[in-house]
């Protein structure tokens, strides 16, 4: 059974472009415009990966992952933060404080990315 | 940048918690990466309940609206013009000092802000009993002077009678 992954993004193109690379490697994928959208989702299906921007209009990344934090599912859920946000400091909360599996910085690599995915998949 | 290993960073970890004053580093987006206990303790908040928090969400309950606004202003002029901040805060009959850097990397965009809080309360409250003793001080010079010149109108006064009466005066100190 393929593994599903939620791609969360507020750029159409490049949430398609992730999405059709993901899908092409043999994955089911689902997408959220935006923060509220990903958290509905989560609501509601169950997903084994999610891709996560940080920069989204009214409820970012950061807020995502707090409600993930909050709700206890931080660790149930790995999640690959895909941003522009290069930052170390960035890196460090993501890495350490929200404790993601993974940190990508945009612009991606398409192998890089499907290489963390897979290794982020376990 | 070169990767900070577990070891760098608990180095780096136990330094900041050493610091006697207050000490957080946030992001951009003023949202905290780390605090230490002094921080802990001036703001009283727990740590585990503020890092990854944005700051101004988190003092607002203490500071109020206005207050966290101009802060949080001020805190993104740091970003943007690279300045250094001092300020002072006032909560929960508390006053600290506030000092907010630009955390920089060498020819890179400011990565975030650095503060530095220190708990001057006891200091603000001495300064205030300094500022009280002297305003009794002067209140009472201002009394003992309004004194001595109404002394000398009333020898004036005395001195003025007798020479109607044209007896010799009592008081030639008086006689200007």
């Amino acid at each position: 059974m393929p593994k599903r992954i939620l791609i969360v993004d507020d750029e159409p193109e490049l949430r398609n472009v992730i999405q059709l690379i993901l899908n092409l490697d043999g994955y089911e994928t689902l997408t959220a415009r935006g923060g509220a959208e990903c958290l509905d989702l989560l609501a509601q299906q169950s997903v084994d990966l999610i891709v996560l921007d940080l920069m989204m209009p009214k409820v970012d990344g950061w807020e995502v992952l707090r409600q993930l934090k909050s709700q206890g599912r931080a660790d149930a859920i790995p999640v690959v933060l895909l941003t522009a946000k290069d930052q170390p400091i960035d890196k460090m909360l993501g890495l350490k404080v929200f404790g993601v599996t993974d940190y990508i910085t945009k612009p991606f690599d398409k192998t890089d990315l499907l290489n963390r995915v897979a290794k982020a998949l376990g | 940048m070169p990767e900070i290993n577990g070891f760098q960073l608990n180095y780096y970890e136990s330094v900041m918690d050493s610091i006697p004053c207050g000490t957080l580093a946030l992001n951009s987006e003023l949202i905290i990466a780390s605090m230490n206990p002094a921080a802990e303790q001036i703001l009283g908040l727990k740590m585990q309940d503020s890092i990854g928090y944005p700051l101004p969400r988190l003092l607002n309950p203490l500071l109020g609206s206005n207050d966290t606004e101009k802060l949080e202003a001020g805190l993104k002029s740091v970003l943007r013009l690279r300045f250094a901040l001092a300020s002072e805060l006032g909560f929960a009959n508390r006053v600290v000092a506030l000092r907010a850097s630009p955390l920089v990397q060498p020819q890179h965009p400011v990565m975030g802000v650095v503060l530095v809080l220190e708990d001057i309360t006891e200091r603000k409250r001495a300064e205030e009993r300094i500022r009280q003793q002297l305003a009794e001080l002067q209140r009472w010079y201002g009394v003992s002077l309004s004194r001595e010149t109404r002394a000398l109108a009333l020898k004036g006064e005395v001195n003025a009678l007798l020479r109607r009466l044209s007896e010799p005066i009592r008081y030639p100190s008086a006689e200007s």
